[in-house]
């Protein structure tokens, strides 16, 4: 497989998962909103989190694969460090709320980092489409 | 006019502001260190604020997508009011509050980048009147 073609191969990798990671912040958000809307609260009477915790761990390796194609599609400086930067803000993402106790007010900027993670996001599968185009297309021989 | 402009940028980045801090104080209302009085309060606030966009869009001339993009985030900041009133009936549609917060986060970035470059960019001169002497 030429070098071309790798690179193109890791790019549309990269394209597709940045924007199934944009869909699942979708879905995501919308499980919180069932959450904070359901009687009983984001944490049920008997200690069971909501299921937005619940879908967080099972899309979260969805991030550090998108490092992984970024450093695999060789991707310009600044989207493989904002591919880096949406790895950190998730796993702050994932910690903020263990701090509720301790700090509520750190734990309160879960929703504020939530901001954060979208945003990047966005831009990373917003422009994942320019980094493919930038690779030329190589024969299928 | 040109200060127009200043205050068209100087609303939509207080907005953008407003916003971010308004998800805070959710936060503080989930976490337990805020109550969510404070975060309904302020949500009717800051959901009026796009109005003065769509009013400073005119003076400011920001041109037609800048108008349409501040009705837009006027709609979505009254809708994002409307979502909770529904958690009894339709919690589904209630569940889409935190969906919608992020459209109106995203209104309020392209509406805050508009005004900033609106605010760099000088009023294009108004057409005057032929000059007396010369003609």
């Amino acid at each position: 497989m030429s070098s071309d073609r790798t690179l193109r191969l890791a790019r549309l990798a990269f394209l597709v998962l940045a924007w199934a990671f944009v869909a699942c912040l979708a879905v995501q958000l919308f499980l919180v909103g069932l959450d904070v809307f359901r009687p009983d609260g984001l944490k049920a009477a008997d200690g069971t989190p909501g299921v937005h915790r619940e879908f967080a761990y099972l899309y979260g390796w969805i991030a550090p694969g998108l490092v992984l194609l970024a450093v695999a599609g060789r991707l310009r400086r600044d989207r493989l460090l904002l591919t880096m930067a949406l790895l950190v803000l998730f796993a702050v993402q994932t910690y903020l709320p263990t701090l509720a106790d301790r700090a509520p007010l750190l734990a309160a900027l879960h929703a504020v980092n939530a901001l954060a993670v979208v945003t990047v996001a966005v831009t990373l599968a917003l422009g994942a489409r320019d980094q493919v185009r930038l690779v030329p297309r190589t024969g299928g021989s | 006019m040109q200060l127009v402009r200043y205050l068209y940028a100087a609303v939509a980045v207080g907005f953008l502001a407003g916003v971010a801090y308004q998800v805070f104080l959710a936060g503080m209302a989930v976490f337990g260190a805020g109550q969510w009085a404070n975060h309904v309060d302020f949500g009717y606030l800051v959901a009026a604020v796009p109005l003065l966009l769509v009013i400073l869009a005119w003076p400011a001339r920001a041109g037609r997508s800048t108008l349409i993009l501040s009705v837009v985030t006027l709609l979505v900041a009254q809708v994002q009011t409307f979502l909770p009133a529904f958690r009894e009936d339709l919690p589904v549609v209630a569940a889409l509050h935190p969906v919608n917060a992020m459209l109106v986060f995203g209104c309020a970035v392209l509406v805050a980048r508009r005004g900033i470059a609106l605010a760099r960019q000088p009023l294009p001169a108004a057409p005057t009147a032929p000059d007396p002497v010369r003609a």
